[in-house]
């Protein structure tokens, strides 16, 4: 017996199915993009608000290094600088954390050996244009112009 | 390995040399390190973590004095790659730096 020939009427609901799966898998498909930009926008607002506390943080630091080696009557200890160096480290961590770029190692030496090295056994206050000053600059200016704390619109850029 | 905790020996690590102040480096490194290197043959692995921070003097005169105090390098930089620092990492860079620079300065 011969097949009847299809009608219009399923023609017509094979193409309506269809355009609704279609729909459907677009939708769908645009759900999961603008969820993949607003996670991404996420990450990015957080790496940022990161990089402005680390900034922060180095610049207490320097500041509060600075004026313990050069005022005359400075409440600023010891104590003060190993407290903010350490915030420094912890900051540039949990920077190091979200956006995967090795810590800066080498600009943190340099500014804890810049700022402690034999600050049990050295005179103070010194001139504001002394060597150990401009070291002290020199390596905050450094960190502060790196990538590392550099903000950033791409995928991920590369440490210094 | 033996595990050295330098919390156990304080945990506020001071300046340089015994007559600056308490807990110096110096006082480190003759009563832990010296006496820890003699009994476990240099297999040491310093932990940093958990003081409230070091100044650069302290960690100068208490590793990188063991090169000046005559302790084999191959030994002093063993416990450079041992070093437990989670808390600080550039601790660690500083401190090889720092015996690197004794190394330099006893071999010329």
């Amino acid at each position: 017996m011969a097949t009847e020939p299809n009608s219009g009427a399923d023609i017509g609901s094979i193409v309506g199915w269809t355009f609704a799966f279609v729909g459907v898998a677009c939708t769908l498909w645009g759900w999961r993009v603008r969820g993949q930009q607003q996670k991404w926008l996420a990450k990015k607002k957080d790496i940022h608000d990161s990089v402005d506390r680390a900034i922060k943080a180095l610049t207490e630091f320097e500041d509060c290094a600075m004026n313990f080696w050069t005022e005359k009557d400075t409440k600023i200890t010891k104590h003060h600088i190993l407290a903010l160096h350490r915030r420094l480290i912890v900051a540039c961590k949990q920077l190091s954390e979200l956006n995967d770029n090795e810590l800066p190692n080498d600009y943190l030496v340099d500014l804890r050996k810049h700022a402690t090295y034999e600050y049990d056994s050295t005179k103070r206050p010194i001139s504001s244009d002394s060597k150990r000053v401009s070291s002290i600059a020199l390596a905050s200016g450094r960190l502060l112009n790196s990538s590392f704390l550099t903000k950033s619109w791409k995928a991920n850029p590369k440490p210094r | 390995m033996k595990k050295i905790f330098v919390t156990d020996f304080s945990e506020f690590p001071g300046p340089r040399y015994i007559n600056l102040g308490p807990d110096s480096g110096e006082l480190f490194r003759k009563t832990v390190l010296l006496r820890e290197i003699e009994k476990n043959n240099g297999e040491l692995a310093v932990v940093l973590d958990g003081a409230f921070g070091y100044g650069s003097s302290f960690l100068d005169e208490a590793f990188g004095g063991l090169i000046r105090d005559g302790v084999p390098k191959e030994i002093v930089l063993k416990i450079c790659e041992n070093l437990v620092s989670e808390e600080d990492p550039s601790l660690k860079l500083e401190i090889t730096q720092w015996v690197r620079d004794a190394i330099a300065h006893k071999e010329s």
